[in-house]
């Protein structure tokens, strides 16, 4: 950094006192009067080119490096063209307007063509002055302009672009330096014209390096065509007009002959631009297209990776499709709503909703399409539209296609073609020949796993507004957008299943606590009991209810309520609700107590659903257990070392709301002496089944019960259930959940 | 896991639903529909034959349920023929018998649908 500062000081140095060493030759020449002939012959004018010579290649070096420092990081051009050009003609006016100034002000500012000694000497001190102006400014312009051609020469440089362009500087520089101590009118020597020869032999080698034209935008290519002839014409009139050629051959033969050749290389290659900028012009558009659907491709593809927000996919596709099609086309997204419900329930969602086409397909699946984003036209048209060619959303639903339609008004689709008479008439009274004017229009399907999501239209008010790349481009992003939209809905289906999974869970932890919590204590009877769901939350049920205040009354439940999970769920809570309450006031009669029960629940039942229950009430003093049972699987008794079923009649509750249920349920007594046991279960038990598909049963379940009699209430609970898992192992399923209860009279 | 299948037979002005495999919450929906769909019909002499069913949940039960009220009401009924022992054993644990006819044979539930016709 700091070496770079010195190195700019330095040459502000030497093209300070060179520029002022070189003034003073050239005042002190125009003084000498008749001695300048003596001082020329001295060598003086090699002494004036090396200064010259110093000055002109600090300028250089200085605006390379100031063009350099002002580039931007990555631009290999340092200069954006037509930025440099829009520059370049302003400053270039800017210093045509300040020499034409000094002209008039200072006049004779020009040379002396009569003059012998120097061919045209100075006609007076303002002449030198404006020769020393002139190099400062129009030569400093001109090495700018050197620069600036040289960088967009270079961009996208091939093998041989560099070293062509070195050459063609340095045999201009090595012409011009050949001609050290030439003065005015003289010829140029054979080692110049050998050298600029060459030198103009390459430039034509690099005026056709034009590559940067393609890559600038069309209206910048326009703004450099009104800007490349004002330069052309500024270096002109300044070289010819304002004689600053002369200007430059006073101040030095050599710089003047560098300078003019870079004059001529600027013209040139100026000229050049400006034909490949009117020839490029009209290709341009295409180019441009299809570097915007590159990048809009890209951009859509990095969009579709980013956002999962179905909303947001649904806009910018449609915004992206807009953009490619030409700003002035209507697009629009049709998401599709298949249905499988009943038709009534369907057509009443449909009209709430205001969708755009709803049928009934083929294959009897219903469904329809809502508009979710649109541009450049009202839902309203869009409706409108649909209502006329409906047929399009039922070939995409059904055929999973495109459609392409382009000519609205005389496709056949859409009914009777209109006579091109009459159309040109309604042309002229400016009616709209289809709804709001659609012309043509391309239906894509948004399709995921064959799964069709939407439909994007894309419609133009004239006819055949499509050719085949419109539709493949159309076609990728509805591919895109697809794809988008079906990994977002599957994110949001994991998320809602992931909270589904933590509210059951949460249902859980509740029906765990609906099940009792403690075993009752009662003399001389032991009862435990498990229950297990088949899923997260089940349908069964059991519970213990104290009757009375002394602990002498002690009521057991166990139902099942049909179906599985959630619903199964919730009406358990409600029964376990009628059954707390309903117990303690029918004390004494089982049968009494499920009719209350059978008429309570059935009101709040659906239709397809019921509860099968088995209820007994315990007396401890009379060691009496009298059991009801409304559907339910049959108790299990074990008396002395012998297993029975106590089968009874009645309906489950819910199928009947009172008296076929209150007709058909019975009560049975039965008196519990010591060692004796009761088992209550639910279905979950008998149903479940091994690898082959055998029934655990009833008879096992009394085998079981039987040999493990001896044991306390909870030990044979646990022998029961490690029973049912030992034979649903290794292949089997418990189908149901599974809830043991199990009433011992103790031996003592 | 056997797969549930549900098949319509007509017989004069009785539709007869051969149903076969594992009724249970999942495929009740499928037996839902096909009965549903001779509601539709006006179909509702209904027997429902089920010497293929292997096994029957209480769901599959609810099935009948949730139609039952639906086809008395239009003057129709749904009749329960060929029974395996296991699956009469839930009906019967249920009390369904009171609330269905249930016969051995079909032939038995076309010729009852008959004569309550006549």
């Amino acid at each position: 950094m700091k070496k770079s500062i010195r190195l700019t000081y330095f040459l502000l140095l030497a093209l300070l006192i060179g520029e002022v060493l070189h003034l003073a030759i050239d005042i002190g020449l125009f003084y000498a009067g008749e001695a300048r002939a003596y001082l020329i012959s001295f060598g003086i004018l090699f002494l004036k080119d090396f200064l010259a010579t110093v000055v002109v290649a600090a300028i250089y070096v200085l605006i390379r490096r100031q063009i350099e420092a002002s580039a931007l990081p990555d631009s290999v051009a340092w200069v954006e063209p037509e930025v440099a050009l829009k520059r370049g003609a302003i400053l270039l006016v800017l210093i045509i307007a300040l020499l034409a100034i000094y002209s008039a002000l200072f006049k004779p500012s020009d040379f002396n063509p009569e003059d012998e000694i120097l061919a045209a000497s100075p006609q007076t001190i303002y002449t030198v002055f404006k020769s020393h102006l002139s190099v400062l400014t129009f030569g400093a312009y001109l090495l700018a302009l050197f620069i600036v051609v040289e960088r967009l020469i270079l961009f996208r440089r091939l093998r041989h672009t560099k070293s062509n362009f070195i050459l063609m500087a340095v045999f201009l520089a090595l012409g011009s330096i050949a001609t050290m101590g030439s003065k005015k009118g003289d010829a140029l020597n054979v080692l110049a014209v050998a050298f600029l020869s060459i030198a103009g032999l390459m430039m034509f080698v690099n005026l056709f390096r034009l590559s940067w034209i393609l890559l600038i935008k069309r209206d910048e290519k326009i703004r450099a065509i009104f800007l490349a002839p004002i330069i052309i014409g500024g270096i002109i009139i300044g070289v010819d007009e304002l004689q600053l050629a002369d200007h430059f051959t006073a101040y030095s033969f050599p710089v003047s002959v560098f300078l003019r050749g870079l004059a001529v290389f600027g013209v040139l290659y100026l000229v050049v631009t400006l034909f490949s900028l009117l020839f490029y012009l009209p290709t341009s558009e295409a180019f441009e297209r299809k570097s915007s659907e590159v990048k809009n491709l890209y951009a859509m593809s990095k969009f579709i990776t980013d956002v999962f927000e179905e909303e947001k996919i649904y806009n910018s596709l449609v915004s992206y499709a807009r953009q490619a099609c030409g700003n002035s086309s209507m697009v629009w997204l049709d998401v599709y709503h298949p249905y499988s419900k009943a038709p009534e329930q369907v057509e009443s969602e449909v009209a709430k909703k205001l969708p755009n086409v709803q049928w009934r397909s083929l294959n009897h699946e219903l469904g329809f399409f809502k508009t979710v984003a649109q541009q450049n036209i009202s839902l309203e048209e869009i409706h409108r539209f649909s209502r006329k060619a409906d047929f399009i959303w039922k070939h995409v639903a059904e055929q999973k296609s495109l459609v392409r339609i382009d000519d609205v008004e005389n496709d056949v689709r859409f009914g009777v073609p209109v006579s091109s008479v009459k159309r040109l008439w309604r042309r002229i009274k400016a009616t709209p020949a289809s709804p709001n004017g659609i012309g043509s229009i391309v239906s894509v399907p948004l399709l995921a796993r064959n799964n069709l999501i939407g439909v994007l239209c894309v419609a133009k008010d004239v006819e055949y507004g499509f050719v085949k790349e419109d539709l493949e481009l159309i076609t990728t992003f509805a591919d895109q957008a697809a794809v988008a939209i079906d990994n977002s809905r599957l994110i949001r289906e994991l998320i809602d299943k992931e909270r589904l999974q933590q509210e059951l869970s949460v249902a859980q932890k509740i029906q765990l606590r609906l099940l009792p919590q403690s075993q009752p204590r009662l003399d001389g009877f032991e009862l435990d009991g498990v229950s297990y769901p088949a899923y997260e939350v089940g349908g069964d049920y059991f519970d213990y209810i104290y009757i009375d205040q002394q602990n002498r009354m002690l009521g057991v439940i166990i139902a099942d309520v049909s179906g599985k999970g959630t619903s199964a769920a919730f009406y358990m809570a409600e029964l376990k609700g009628i059954v707390q309450s309903l117990a303690p006031i029918y004390s004494h009669s089982p049968k009494e107590f499920l009719c209350r029960t059978n008429e309570t629940i059935a009101r709040g039942l659906e239709k397809a659903s019921f509860i099968s229950a088995l209820y007994g009430i315990l007396d401890t003093h009379e060691h009496m257990l009298r059991l009801s049972n409304a559907g339910h699987c049959p108790a299990v008794v074990v008396q002395g070392d012998e297993a029975r079923l106590i089968k009874m009649k009645g309906l489950a509750l819910g199928l009947d709301k009172g008296a076929l249920f209150a007709q058909h349920i019975s009560e049975t007594h039965i008196t519990l002496n010591q060692g004796d046991v009761v088992v209550f279960y639910t279905d979950g038990v008998i149903e479940a089944v091994d690898k082959h598909g055998e029934q655990f049963g009833y008879e096992r379940l009394m085998e079981v019960t039987r040999q493990s009699r001896q044991s306390s209430a909870s030990e044979i609970k646990s022998q029961i259930f490690h029973a049912v898992n030992a034979f649903t192992n290794d292949g089997g399923a418990v189908k149901d959940d599974l809830t043991i209860v199990v009433l011992k009279r103790c031996a003592v | 896991m056997a797969s549930f299948n549900a098949s319509i037979r007509e017989s004069g002005t009785a539709s007869i639903i051969d149903i076969s495999g594992d009724l249970d919450a999942h495929t009740s929906i499928q037996l839902e529909q096909v009965i549903q769909s001779l509601i539709d019909k006006g179909r509702t002499n209904i027997i429902v034959n089920f010497s293929k069913l292997n096994y029957i949940s209480s769901a599959g039960l609810g099935v009948f349920m949730s139609f039952i009220d639906e086809v008395r009401s239009k003057g129709g009924d749904i009749k329960f023929a060929s029974m395996p022992d296991k699956i009469f054993q839930i009906f019967d644990l249920l009390g369904f018998p009171l609330l269905y006819e249930i016969y051995d044979d079909e032939k038995k539930a076309i010729d009852k649908f008959q004569t309550t016709a006549s």
